[in-house]
């Protein structure tokens, strides 16, 4: 029997998130069924045999790498497949999350959708529809992000608003990208592709000034699927973006392309870190942080010749249960304090100790403190930094305080006790749903921070994927 | 794997301890427990001096696929193994003299405490490789953090708890800074290659931990633990820090930082005095312990400055041993008040004694100006030390009969640490010195002594009158110089700066989120369309 991998990676999860979709009221059905694809399909991927032959019994079952639809290839070749089972993954945790009631109905099928679409733009041929599929991904997550029924955000407007935007920036430059290989290398049309394509990923991944939607839907909508899309869209967007680098030697030749990606990376971290560092709402404070950390991504494509590709997908398993965490007991907070400002965190961590400690532990991780997860890939793109320009690290150095700064004034306001409350000691009230996710989350942020050359490394056999860039 | 004995040793008997305490709670038992534990690996550690330096590879990052670069490891040598020996011993002393201190702050919970923060200041001192002291002194200031939150104090403390926390962070943070740099420059992160180019960061790392370079002061308020547990917490950090400091090459002030010398040399003289007169004028000698430790880290650190790093053991050493000989001396016993005067032996630097190394740290640049100050400085750091030796004790019947026994012994283990470490602590810790320093500097506390009896002071004491001239000005002076030593006023303008900044950028996220945001958005885009086109174009 001879199947296609796109049939297991892209068709079936959005059957069964159309399933989910229908029984979008029975929250254990729908997180079952999505825990269960989630983590199913990022097993068999991060198991699947190199032949691509799976025998059951008497049952063999064949694989080809592509599917046909519409004249239109999608191909999920055995190279990508380690980047696929971990975005299955991911996603399969989130899934766990969305048990918690205050997890919009939607999530659940939606999140399922936006994998399955995300992973097919990773496959497309010709690859320029990947935007298509991205785009469908994009619109696939206002559901989550604004549920069916509550008053619609200004925020999400501008999210696809803006987010829509790249479509015709990338389209255009794929129309030009085809022209310009056999152009001579000083043609402004070069530069002008250049430019075309940096605007379109750079709508994408909400970098400076396009970044306004990433705090207004952070403030507004739920933690849980807010961390999902700032997790989810840059991983795959940074990820697809590589086959620009790939495919087209005068992008992967230019050294001013690495030198802007560098500079504009640098300015999301200071700018995040310095925006985060004020922040009165945790929600907000979130939205900020997760944009310094799409500077960390651009600055390790602009580290590509120091080696900061291999940095970029270690950056990815540290983010996914960092931000997990952060969405996770932020919604656990949501429903427990009276207001999102730090300020009337006051007693917090004293009645509810286990979810105040995973907020923190995430917000430092995010911010890069050692022992958690994202710590050694950042110290080393800091040191690879440093030796290509001793400002660049100097900047870094400047965002990574504010992403600190932050977290001791979270930790100031969530430990002073509130004298009005009747708890000032401290208790442990949360129950075992509750702490064990977080505690267990915690220690996986702790092992990846230790002992990264068993977690993270694994990854980097994607560039396998990218022939031209290892 | 023999240097993970006193470490594992340590780790094991607090689990032991804490099992047991929380599920039948025997005070003999678990006091047994620690004092075996210590004893064995404070005898461990004896050994281990003998089979100096040992190394033991524990974690490598790296690998030819990797691009990480984090390698773990122990390294005990001479340049840790002196201060293995007074942490060990000041855990064993705390384990003895807690015997005395039942009525107090001793209980099962604080010695599982102590033995794994000492555990993990073992891990620390002996760091083999700076990705290692940075995990480590992370894992120390977690666990610290933790436990002095638990103790739940009022508000003020817990605040204070935290600024002391992220003022730790900002130290790992600077030795993260210099382990990156320092991979750069040597292509290593062992703490024996450490480039002269990546020193300095790695000086102010260790010198923000301890409070000294620059000084800054945001725990001087100590938690209820203060005697026992108390002073491990206080010491382990700081023995981590000053294991660091040895490390230290020469030529850390590089030419391009060499104009800033004098300041530096300032900054650790102001720290010196302004810790030195603290500490003869505090109330008690725990209330003086953070102004203890700023004064002999700063004459550590003024040693590394002057290029003379391994001389830094010398100060760190009496600061540990000679310190905790007085900290852990609670209750007070008239009759054994003596055994207090042989802390003395660990600082006064006097020929052949531990400290006498330490004078060529001060003076490895030739006399200047600042030693004089350094001098002074010593001086009333002994004269402290001597004002409350002689204050007066109790008697035995306060203690328990067995405590009667294993509280001095405590007390005289230490005392034997500072012999030994005079003895056979490091290379040339038994020299001659600079013999004439120590004697200029008891020469002026003998002055001072006259001074204080011609002016009035109560001898056995040293204190001054309430009634006096002096008292009245002290006392209006010294509440408005301890915020300014605090570094209160730093982190205030920190603040007005951030809140000046955020201002800014408040009315920047108002603009960008508002109504206008896309047009706003347009035009940042135009501006940014001009610049990249210029920047890739060249």
């Amino acid at each position: 029997m001879t199947l296609s991998t796109p049939i297991l990676w892209v068709i079936l999860p959005l059957f069964i998130s159309l399933i989910t979709g229908i029984f979008y009221r029975r929250r254990i059905l729908g997180m079952i069924l999505t825990c269960t694809t989630g983590f199913g399909l990022g097993a068999l991927a991060a198991f699947f045999p190199e032949d691509l032959v799976i025998s059951i019994g008497p049952l063999t079952l064949n694989f080809v790498e592509n599917l046909s639809i519409l004249g239109r290839q999608i191909n999920i070749n055995y190279q990508i497949l380690p980047f696929v089972a971990f975005i299955y993954f991911s996603t399969g945790l989130w899934a766990v999350g969305s048990i918690r009631p205050s997890v919009p109905e939607s999530f659940r099928p939606t999140s399922l959708v936006i994998t399955a679409l995300l992973t097919a733009a990773l496959g497309v041929e010709p690859f320029l529809y990947a935007a298509l599929f991205i785009e469908g991904a994009i619109l696939f997550s206002v559901p989550m992000l604004s549920p069916l029924l509550s008053k619609t955000h200004p925020g999400i407007l501008r999210f696809i608003c803006l987010q829509t935007l790249a479509l015709p920036f990338i389209l255009l430059a794929g129309w030009l990208l085809s022209g310009v290989e056999t152009l001579p290398p000083d043609s402004p049309l070069i530069v002008q592709t250049m430019i075309i394509l940096g605007l379109g990923i750079g709508l994408w991944l909400a970098v400076f000034p396009f970044h306004s939607w990433v705090p207004m839907v952070s403030e507004k909508a739920h933690p849980l699927p807010v961390s999902f899309v700032l997790f989810i869209f840059p991983t795959v967007i940074t990820l697809f973006s590589l086959n620009f680098l790939d495919r087209y030697t005068f992008l992967r030749t230019s050294q001013g392309l690495y030198q802007s990606l560098r500079s504009i990376g640098t300015l999301m971290i200071v700018l995040g870190g310095l925006w985060t560092a004020y922040q009165d709402d945790i929600k907000r404070a979130f939205g900020f942080s997760a944009l310094s950390e799409t500077g960390f991504l651009l600055l390790a494509i602009g580290l590509a010749d120091q080696g900061g590709l291999s940095l970029l997908l270690m950056l990815f398993p540290a983010h996914a249960v960092s931000f997990w965490l952060w969405g996770f007991t932020l919604s656990l907070i949501e429903t427990r304090a009276d207001s999102r400002s730090i300020e009337v965190l006051h007693g917090f961590a004293q009645r509810y100790p286990i979810i105040s400690s995973g907020l923190l532990v995430a917000q430092l991780s995010i911010a890069g403190l050692p022992l958690f997860a994202t710590f050694p890939v950042k110290i080393a793109l800091f040191s690879e930094a440093f030796a290509v320009r001793s400002g660049l690290g100097v900047w870094i150095f400047v965002g990574s305080l504010g992403l600190f700064f932050f977290s001791v004034r979270l930790l100031i306001n969530l430990v002073t006790p509130n004298t009005e409350q009747a708890i000032t000691s401290w208790v442990l009230t949360e129950k075992a749903n509750v702490y064990l996710p977080i505690l267990l989350t915690i220690l996986a942020v702790i092992i990846m921070g230790l002992f990264p050359n068993a977690i993270l490394t694994n990854i980097t056999t994607i560039l396998t994927a990218f022939g031209q860039l290892q | 794997m023999i240097l993970l004995i006193p470490i594992g040793l340590l780790l094991i008997a607090s689990l032991a301890i804490f099992i047991l305490f929380n599920l039948r709670p025997k005070y003999g038992t678990s006091w047994l427990i620690a004092a075996i534990a210590s004893i064995l690996a404070w005898l461990t550690i004896f050994y281990l001096r003998l089979r100096l330096p040992t190394t033991l590879e524990i974690l490598s990052w790296g690998g030819s696929t990797s691009q990480l670069w984090g390698d773990f490891s122990l390294l005990l040598d001479y340049d840790s193994w002196p201060y293995s020996l007074a942490l060990i011993t000041i855990t064993l002393a705390v384990i003895f003299t807690d015997a005395a201190r039942t009525r107090y702050d001793s209980t099962p919970k604080s010695w599982s405490a102590s033995l794994a923060i000492a555990a993990l200041g073992l891990v620390a001192i002996q760091s083999g490789t700076s990705m290692m002291l940075i995990i480590t002194w992370a894992i120390v200031d977690i666990l610290e953090l933790i436990y002095l939150l638990g103790l739940a104090e009022d508000t003020q403390f817990n605040h204070r708890i935290v600024i002391a926390f992220g003022v730790r962070i900002i130290s790992i943070i600077m030795l993260s800074l210099a382990t990156a740099i320092n991979w750069q420059l040597v292509g290593t992160t062992d703490l024996t290659s450490i480039a002269p180019g990546a020193g300095f960061l790695f000086l102010l790392g260790a010198g923000f931990r301890l409070g000294v370079f620059p000084l800054n002061l945001p725990m001087l308020q100590e938690p209820s633990l203060r005697r026992g547990a108390g002073n491990i917490l206080r010491m382990a950090p700081i023995a981590a820090s000053l294991g660091l400091l040895a490390r230290l090459p020469e030529g850390i002030i590089t030419p391009n930082l060499s104009g800033l010398l004098p300041l530096f040399h300032a900054l650790l003289a102001i720290a010196a005095l302004y810790g030195a007169f603290r500490w003869v004028t505090s109330q008690s000698a725990v209330a003086g312990r953070p102004y203890w430790i700023i004064t002999w880290a700063a004459l550590a650190a003024e040693s590394v400055i002057n290029g003379a790093a391994g001389e830094s053991l010398a100060w760190g050493v009496a600061l540990l041993l000679s310190g905790s000989l007085l900290f852990l001396y609670y209750p007070r016993i008239q009759r054994m008040n003596f055994l207090l005067h042989f802390g003395l032996i660990g600082m006064i630097g006097l020929p052949y004694t531990p400290a006498a190394s330490g004078w060529f740290g001060l003076t490895a640049n030739g006399l200047t100006f600042w030693t004089f100050l350094y001098l002074l400085a010593h001086a009333m750091m002994v004269m402290g030390y001597l004002k409350f030796t002689l204050e007066p004790g109790g008697e035995t019947s306060v203690l328990e009969s067995w405590a009667r026994l294993v509280y001095p012994l405590g007390l005289i283990i230490i005392i034997q640490a500072i012999i030994t470490s005079g003895l056979i602590g490091w290379p040339g810790s038994l020299i001659l010195g600079v013999w004439w320093l120590p004697i200029l500097s008891i020469l002026i506390i003998f002055g001072a002594f006259y001074l204080i009896r011609t002016a009035g002071f109560d001898t056995a004491n040293i204190k001054l009158p309430s009634s006096s001239g002096f008292t009245k000005v002290l006392n209006w002076i010294l509440p408005r110089l301890e915020p300014v030593f605090r570094l209160e006023w730093v982190y205030r303008l920190i603040w007005r700066i951030v809140a000046a900044l955020s201002r800014i950028l408040k009315i920047f996220s108002v603009i960008i989120e508002g109504e206008g945001g896309i047009l706003w958005t347009i035009l940042l885009l135009v501006l940014l369309i001009s610049l990249l086109s210029s920047a890739v174009g060249n």
